[in-house]
């Protein structure tokens, strides 16, 4: 289910103002952010964005969580064990939409009952960034931050295994 | 002006003015090391952003009660690249540790408290250098996905092309060269290889170099003394040799 948040309101602002990324930014900003903003519903087990698809959106999740999943092929590994799969414990995704060659790294999947995320065409994001660098500074910080938890989980992952392989070998 | 012109050829820098640069500067300090010395320690207050000015930083997770080793290196760092990113985000700490796996090392180290700070008074430089980190990190994590799915781990490999082409040139005589030298540095963690014809015949021998992490480079017309050039100042030192690259170099 889609329903689209321009022609902002106070509960389009107050819905806004529960993601993290936007907490700090004053009305006026809010208002500005939310003409390039779409609220999302998916239930869970359903697929967000895909493995190697193009990177077109930023994702904020505002309730639910998001499971991650390597699926180099673009195909549902649902049943079998992916290479990378974790529950996410940033509120961010699609951030590659901001990293060349724009493709989605990981899929990324509705792990909850429901997932209610706001979504942001690139271009329209980027240009508001670009016409306000305050805004831009504070979003990319947080990202910056995404990225980190997100990097941070991925490294655990493949040091937990990596440490199994090299203890398995003493 | 000590660190303007290295500071000018990092990614996450280089779209600042010179003014901007200068400011900068002021929050640098260089610094030394040696092969198997430690920059930082994972779990560490992360004080500093680095800039590797010279040699290879390996990247590695620190097993309890165990000394550190090449195995339990994640990535490699090499020339005019940043690490130490965390120290730019909470909860500002380094999520992994730092080894010189290079002969030496000087690296670049950038206060995170008042680079914080111009960041924050100077928000349109702010919005430029994060958006270049987050390329640069986000480029990292596209690669450590990709690591989770390589079982084996073999941070650098080298393929020598030995294909009928590659042989008439002289690949036997760099194979022997290289695999020498490894035996000479006791470097277990270069993997050797031979490989077939890549279809560039005009140009053989040709050796390619895999490091983790970095782009992949195919050297071409090599001979022994250029290959032992290129195991000690690109698969030891991090320093690529694009005079003798055909494909991958800068």
């Amino acid at each position: 289910m889609i329903w689209c948040l321009k022609g902002a309101d106070d509960d389009c602002l107050d819905f806004l103002k529960k993601a993290d990324v936007f907490k700090d930014l004053n009305d006026d900003r809010l208002l500005a952010v939310l003409n390039c903003a779409e609220q999302v519903e998916f239930e869970k087990g359903a697929r967000i964005f895909t493995h190697g698809a193009d990177a077109t959106h930023v994702w904020i999740l505002v309730e639910g969580d998001v499971e991650l999943r390597s699926e180099p092929s673009g195909k549902d590994v649902s049943g079998k064990v992916p290479s990378v799969s974790f529950t996410s414990a940033a509120q961010a995704f699609g951030w590659t939409c901001f990293v060349p060659p724009y493709k989605h790294r990981l899929s990324g999947y509705c792990a909850s009952r429901q997932c209610k995320v706001i979504k942001f065409e690139r271009e329209d994001i980027i240009r508001l960034f670009e016409s306000d660098k305050t805004t831009g500074f504070q979003v990319m910080l947080y990202l910056l931050g995404v990225v980190g938890r997100q990097f941070e989980q991925l490294q655990d992952e493949i040091a937990r295994r990596r440490g199994i392989e090299v203890m398995s070998r003493w | 002006m000590a660190y303007l012109e290295s500071l000018k050829r990092v990614d996450a820098f280089c779209a600042l003015s010179d003014a901007e640069l200068s400011v900068i500067d002021g929050y640098c300090t260089r610094k030394k090391f040696n092969h198997g010395h430690r920059l930082f320690k994972d779990g560490a207050s992360a004080a500093h952003l680095w800039v590797v000015e010279n040699g290879l930083i390996d990247l590695r997770f620190d097993l309890p009660d165990s000394e550190t080793s090449e195995e339990s290196t994640l990535s490699s760092v090499s020339e005019n690249n940043i690490i130490g990113w965390s120290s730019l985000v909470p909860p500002y700490r380094y999520k992994l540790s730092a080894y010189c796996a290079s002969d030496e090392c000087t690296v670049v180290m950038i206060e995170r408290d008042r680079l914080l700070e111009f960041m924050k008074d100077n928000q349109g430089a702010g919005y430029k250098v994060l958006s270049a980190i987050l390329k640069v990190v986000g480029n990292r994590f596209e690669r450590l996905c990709e690591t989770a799915d390589k079982a084996p781990f073999s941070p650098v490999k080298v393929t020598v092309h030995m294909g009928t082409c590659g042989i008439a040139a002289g690949a036997r005589e760099i194979m022997k060269a290289l695999i020498e030298e490894i035996a000479r540095s006791g470097q277990s963690r270069i993997k050797v290889s031979a490989g077939g014809c890549i279809g560039r015949c005009a140009s053989e021998p040709n050796v390619t170099v895999e490091i983790q992490n970095e782009k992949t480079v195919i050297y071409q017309k090599m001979d022994p003394a250029k290959m032992i050039r290129v195991f000690n100042l690109h698969l030891i030192s991090g320093r690529i040799q694009n005079d003798l690259v055909l494909e991958g170099g800068r």
